[in-house]
């Protein structure tokens, strides 16, 4: 008796006795956000709040993204060059003008307008026929325009002069181009000749210039693991490349995805086994590049770094700047200031770093942030307020925060922004 | 802890299906983690973040992998608790002790004895520290612990036998 294995059991026991039966806190699970769980087809997309309830800072790393596509020789790239459509303006902020949201509010209160009689129970998203998307003007937060898809909705993504959505009807996936009118008070919707998918699209992302779309699809499971496709199309010709998971990534996903400013390289985060699995990373595919291996690319950024765990990154509209959010317990972590080689090791610094208690207005942040400027110091976020349940936007701008309580309509939408990666639809509760 | 959760299906209510299987592991897995760490509050914590994550893969996940996976996830989470404690000591050491305190709270509600084998299981290498928990905490075949820690089989028994004779060496070194 009294071995070294007796003792640990002891000891172990001991400090198990600790806690009571039933002592266990309430749950908390995240209500809403911009993390994709995995739909049945026909479904709609699902998005889970990754950090509702977990304290925040942001980090910003910068000198990351550098332009790891080259032109191909001899060759064009469709992302790279004039927009198709007219860059849409920018505030006296500087922040885009107009952004594309997709109102989470209908699905949670029900059918949305012109759907179904005043009283009548909502109607379950995949047997819509029409969604309607709306167009927001930034310096206000009034609906600028809105725009009926012929279908419902599940990814919406921006380039600089115009918006995109992925659209289910007749159980495949159509792509969409929304372009605002001159007057910037109605929108012209186009189908895309992209091919229709027979899989769900998970997430997507537009090019700078509008040109190309890339789209990832739900994971299928098969008997060899998971797999999940890339599939990145010119919105011009009929025209695209696929990648696929390799089986020794069988176990991963991806998740938000965006175009860096050649647009040729795409960037996704990939989430291995969990989170804090090596492969769980931000990476960088080539997309001029042959060969369809998805993860031919490299990672650039870990999600388990310090000062703690960064489930999503957003990318800066010229692909140079990552800001995230990282959760834990930041009020006791001491934050490192990272500065490593340019070989996929970045310099980071914490941007701002939420208070519990006192006169900070807020006190976690969600992520990815919704908008970021090329050079991280200014962020548009969603935050919750101090002392309050309630989901503010705030801009943090060199460290400072405003609250835009115009844009808090918007807090709980899922939004794509104009050089920022659009994230998938929402999922409502009849799915 | 050695029971399995509901089979997650698509369609399934992914909130209710996590919070039943919350409501049945909870409490084992904050223990798990408070044997990890010494600290409760943060174990709590560990937990409800597993189970985000949890919730947030729930589709991703054969039924029966679920409870394997918030396991390996509060591992996950107790390594890097352990880490941030161990450098925030390490920054702040004049004036925020968090281990030299955790320490000392347990050792009045543990007894020395207990305090001390406990403290020298978190001096040990992760790897090291997961093996002895699972194997002589939870009881957990080879099999099973080598799927939570994501090593081979006969790396958990090379694992285990270091790890006790390092525990070994720590305890003798404290006397």
């Amino acid at each position: 008796m009294n071995t070294l294995e007796d003792r640990i059991r002891a000891a172990a026991r001991a400090a198990a006795g600790t806690v009571a039966d039933g002592s266990a806190p309430p749950l908390r699970l995240p209500q809403r956000g911009r993390v994709p769980r995995w739909p049945a087809w026909g479904e709609r997309k699902s998005m889970i709040v990754p950090l509702a309830a977990a304290a925040a800072v942001i980090a910003v790393v910068a000198g990351l993204i550098l332009a790891v596509g080259r032109t191909t020789p001899g060759g064009t790239i469709p992302g790279v060059g004039p927009p198709l459509a007219a860059p849409l303006p920018l505030t006296a902020d500087g922040l885009p003008a107009y952004f594309l949201e997709y109102p989470i509010a209908y699905q949670q209160g029900g059918a949305q307008p012109g759907t179904a009689n005043e009283g009548s129970p909502p109607i379950p998203s995949r047997f819509r026929s029409q969604e309607t998307l709306r167009i927001v003007a930034t310096a206000t937060g009034e609906v600028a325009a809105t725009a009926t898809m012929p279908g419902y909705v599940t990814a919406i993504a921006a380039s600089r002069g115009a918006f995109f959505a992925a659209v289910v009807r007749d159980s495949l996936a159509r792509f969409y181009e929304i372009r605002m009118t001159s007057s910037r008070t109605g929108t012209a919707v186009t189908e895309l000749p992209i091919p229709p998918d027979t899989a769900p699209v998970e997430s997507m992302a537009a090019s700078p210039n509008g040109a190309r779309l890339a789209y990832s699809t739900v994971v299928m499971h098969s008997a060899s693991g998971d797999v999940q496709n890339l599939v990145i199309a010119s919105t011009t010709e009929d025209s695209e490349h696929e990648w696929t998971t390799p089986a020794s990534y069988s176990t991963g996903s991806m998740g938000p995805m965006n175009f860096l400013a050649d647009g040729r390289t795409l960037a996704f985060s990939w989430t291995g086994p969990s989170e804090t699995s090596p492969s769980s990373a931000l990476r960088l595919l080539d997309t001029a590049a042959p060969g369809s291996d998805l993860m031919a690319g490299r990672a650039v950024l870990r999600f388990a770094n310090e000062p703690g765990m960064v489930e999503g990154y957003t990318l800066s509209p010229n692909g140079r700047v990552a800001v995230g959010v990282a959760s834990g317990r930041p009020y006791q972590t001491v934050v490192d200031s990272m500065v490593v080689s340019s070989a996929g090791n970045p310099s980071r610094k914490v941007l701002y770093r939420p208070s519990e208690i006192g006169a900070d207005p807020v006190n976690s942040c969600n992520t990815p942030p919704l908008w970021i400027s090329n050079t991280g110091s200014q962020v548009l976020i969603e935050c919750y307020a101090t002392a309050s349940p309630d989901v503010r936007i705030v801009l943090i701008n060199h460290g400072h925060v405003t609250q835009l309580p115009w844009l808090d309509a918007t807090a709980n939408e899922v939004t794509a922004f104009p050089g920022i990666t659009a994230i998938g639809v929402p999922a409502n509760a009849d799915g | 802890m050695a029971a399995q959760g509901p089979a997650p299906s698509q369609g399934a209510d992914a909130r209710a299906a996590v919070t039943a299987l919350y409501q049945a592991h909870a409490v084992g897995l904050i223990r798990l983690a408070v044997v990890m760490l010494g600290d409760r509050h943060a174990a709590e914590d560990v937990v409800q973040d597993a189970f985000a994550g949890l919730y947030r893969r729930w589709n991703h996940l054969d039924g029966d992998r679920a409870l394997g996976y918030v396991r390996t996830s509060v591992l996950n989470g107790c390594r890097s608790r352990l880490r941030a404690k161990v450098r925030d000591e390490r920054l702040a050491a004049a004036s925020q002790p968090t281990l030299a305190a955790a320490s000392a709270e347990q050792a009045v509600l543990i007894g020395e004895e207990h305090a001390a084998v406990l403290g020298a299981l978190r001096r040990l290498p992760d790897r090291q520290r997961e093996a002895l928990v699972l194997r002589y905490y939870l009881d957990l075949p080879e099999a099973e612990i080598a799927a939570s820690m994501g090593i081979g089989k006969g790396t958990v028994k090379s694992t285990t036998s270091r790890a006790l004779a390092a525990l070994g060496r720590l305890l003798e070194g404290s006397r």
